[in-house]
């Protein structure tokens, strides 16, 4: 069922043009470390000097020149990128099994002898929207000393599940209602084997769609940590910290905040695409059921 | 008798989100490490001098202490004005008898209420102008996108509208400074200005970044309301009436557009209230958002916990504004409602 909507999203013009952009930097975050001889960290002083004193244009040694500190900036856009991508999809592969958890318990006790249980998780959700959390990730970040890609992964994990758990909720409630899953449960289905058998199927789909944009924003949220210095330590190479570094020197040398800046709206316009596709997809299929 | 229960029983959960943010943020704030008084003394300083700050500050109280005396003098009554020398409500800040106490910046040595209240115009004069704009684009290009869709037209404002909604606002922020403020030179780089004119001026490019990542989804909203209004019986009855393309669309449609728009922009606004840090940040514009953010920096906790529970607070406010107000506009939600 998953591989339909999968096919069909991926026919429609959307999903291909989402595509185009994702394979663009996925090559990017591939090949780019690997075009360039030198590493991320690594200031030429040599070959990445121009004769004014600032950083090199692209030329032979540099494919896309060098930025502030003589560092090759292919390399630091293609280790960038790996970054963003790496954080992005294990911090929403955290954040999608939670949602996907609360939502469908949530959804299931709604209503029932049980319905504490969704209180409670619907309570937590409404604390934690009405919480300031780029607020409270930098204050993490701030007193941790020392951030890591592990806790930037984390806590975007662990703070974005709230509107995916939601959605799963209220689609479980319309399932539980379903001829099929009455029946289930009429037939003498534990609750544990009904909602593995027919619940978590049907739900899947959601939440993959829901998935792919929230990586969408997660690469958007990475970027403004970056952005902020309370992401990862320099000098470590991630997107936002190139834009924000690039920005001193933002009419002389624009380029260094134009390639960031364009890899990370590829990768966050790609994902939102492919979401968007794989969402009208999932809506047309549950029409048709 | 409903309608009352109802809006008590919504403002009591609120009450409850809020108190439960209060107390979130006061563990955030303590259980991670960094000694405030350790930190304001110095690297040099002697350790009994750390010990003497540490009583001063009341950080060396027991965790549950500190917690009863932050949540006790957070909101309390007192005297209308407060006097120079009044000890017990030095960091108070009053409004009537209501008092509201957030306790003392480390780094400003001044309460943050105050601190927080000096910002608060900034921030508020910049959201309500986000929003304005927000607005304007969401309802121009949504009707242009609905009034001639599935044509190059609307395809083009979804492009645009997705494209927004994907740009992060330090991007957008750099493009508009280097576009409007460098090159044409029409509005001012960044700061806040002085005078009415002025201010107003150093607002615009803030209040556009924000308002273009808001319209994003803004105009999307719109665009799909008003298509899906278009199909509807009372519009067919309208057009058989006479009413031109222009009337269907301003009169009938967007009215009813008007309850998911004032949602999803009431929400946006009091998620600014807040204060927007990047934005903020790169215009150098005076609000609650940079103030939070060199608190972060410094790490001046009081200061921290104090612009999130005002964050928060115009988040919830807003919640319950946009119930209360889409109850206004349309009389079938207070009947529906069980």
């Amino acid at each position: 069922m998953t591989r339909g909507i999968f096919a069909r999203a991926l026919a429609s013009g959307r999903g291909r043009a989402g595509l185009a952009l994702l394979g663009a930097v996925a090559l990017l975050a591939c090949v780019g470390p690997w075009l360039s001889t030198h590493g991320p960290n690594h200031s030429d002083f040599a070959a990445g000097i121009a004769p004014d004193g600032g950083p090199v244009g692209p030329c032979r040694a540099h494919l896309l020149g060098t930025d502030h500190l003589f560092r090759d900036e292919l390399s630091r856009l293609g280790h960038g990128a790996r970054f963003s991508l790496f954080v992005a999809v294990t911090a929403t592969l955290l954040s999608s099994l939670i949602a996907a958890v609360v939502g469908t318990v949530a959804g299931w006790t709604a209503g029932t002898r049980l319905a504490a249980i969704d209180h409670a998780a619907m309570r937590l959700v409404d604390v934690l929207l009405s919480f300031p959390y780029l607020l409270l990730v930098m204050a993490i970040g701030a007193a941790l000393d020392r951030t890591g890609a592990l806790t930037v992964l984390l806590v975007l994990g662990a703070t974005g599940w709230l509107g995916t758990a939601r959605i799963v909720r209220a689609k479980t409630m319309a399932l539980r209602s379903e001829g099929y899953v009455e029946a289930a449960r009429a037939l003498g289905g534990t609750a544990p084997h009904v909602l593995r058998a027919h619940v978590a199927p049907n739900v899947a789909g959601t939440v993959l769609a829901l998935s792919v944009a929230s990586i969408a924003s997660m690469i958007l949220a990475e970027s403004v940590l970056s952005y902020l210095a309370v992401g990862v330590e320099p000098p470590t190479a991630t997107l936002g910290r190139m834009l924000q570094e690039g920005q001193a020197a933002l009419t002389l040398r624009p380029r260094l905040v134009a390639l960031p800046g364009a890899v990370i709206l590829a990768s966050v316009l790609g994902f939102g695409l492919v979401g968007e596709a794989l969402r009208a997809a999932q809506a047309s299929e549950d029409r048709r059921a | 008798m409903a309608v009352i229960t109802r809006a008590l029983r919504r403002l009591g959960l609120s009450l409850l989100v809020l108190w439960a943010v209060v107390t979130l943020a006061f563990v955030i704030n303590h259980v991670l490490p960094g000694d405030p008084a350790r930190l304001m003394a110095g690297p040099q300083a002697r350790p009994a001098d750390v010990e003497k700050l540490r009583r001063e500050l009341g950080t060396d109280r027991p965790l549950a202490a500190q917690y009863a005396s932050f949540t006790s003098r957070l909101v309390h009554t007192g005297p209308r004005a407060i006097a120079k020398g009044d000890k017990p409500h030095a960091s108070c800040s009053a409004f009537a008898i209501v008092h509201v106490d957030l306790g003392v910046s480390f780094q400003h040595r001044k309460p943050v209420a105050r601190l927080i209240g000096e910002r608060l115009p900034a921030t508020a004069l910049l959201a309500s102008m986000a929003v304005a704009f927000e607005v304007l684009l969401a309802v121009g290009l949504g009707l242009l996108a609905a009034r001639w869709r599935r044509t190059i037209v609307d395809d083009g404002v979804m492009a645009v509208s997705l494209l927004l909604a994907s740009v992060p606002t330090f991007l957008t922020a750099v493009v508009l400074q280097v576009v409007f403020a460098y090159r044409l030179r029409w509005l001012p780089f960044d700061g806040a200005g002085e005078g009415a004119a002025s201010t107003l001026a150093h607002a615009v490019l803030p209040a556009l970044t924000l308002a273009l990542y808001g319209a994003g989804w803004a105009i999307r909203l719109v665009r799909d309301e008003v298509i899906s209004e278009l199909g509807k019986p009372y519009v067919r009855t309208a057009r058989a009436k006479g009413a031109g393309q222009v009337r269907v669309l301003l009169a009938h449609a967007m009215r009813n557009v008007a309850l998911p728009l004032v949602t999803l922009v009431g929400l946006d606004l009091g998620a600014l209230l807040g204060g927007a840090i990047v934005t903020e940040r790169i215009f150098r514009w005076p609000g609650v958002g940079s103030l939070a953010i060199d608190a972060v920096v410094t790490r001046d906790g009081p200061v921290i916990m104090g612009t999130v529970i005002v964050a928060s607070a115009g988040i919830v406010a807003a919640n319950l504004a946009v119930d209360g107000l889409v109850g206004l506009i349309d009389p079938r939600t207070r009947r529906a409602a069980a």
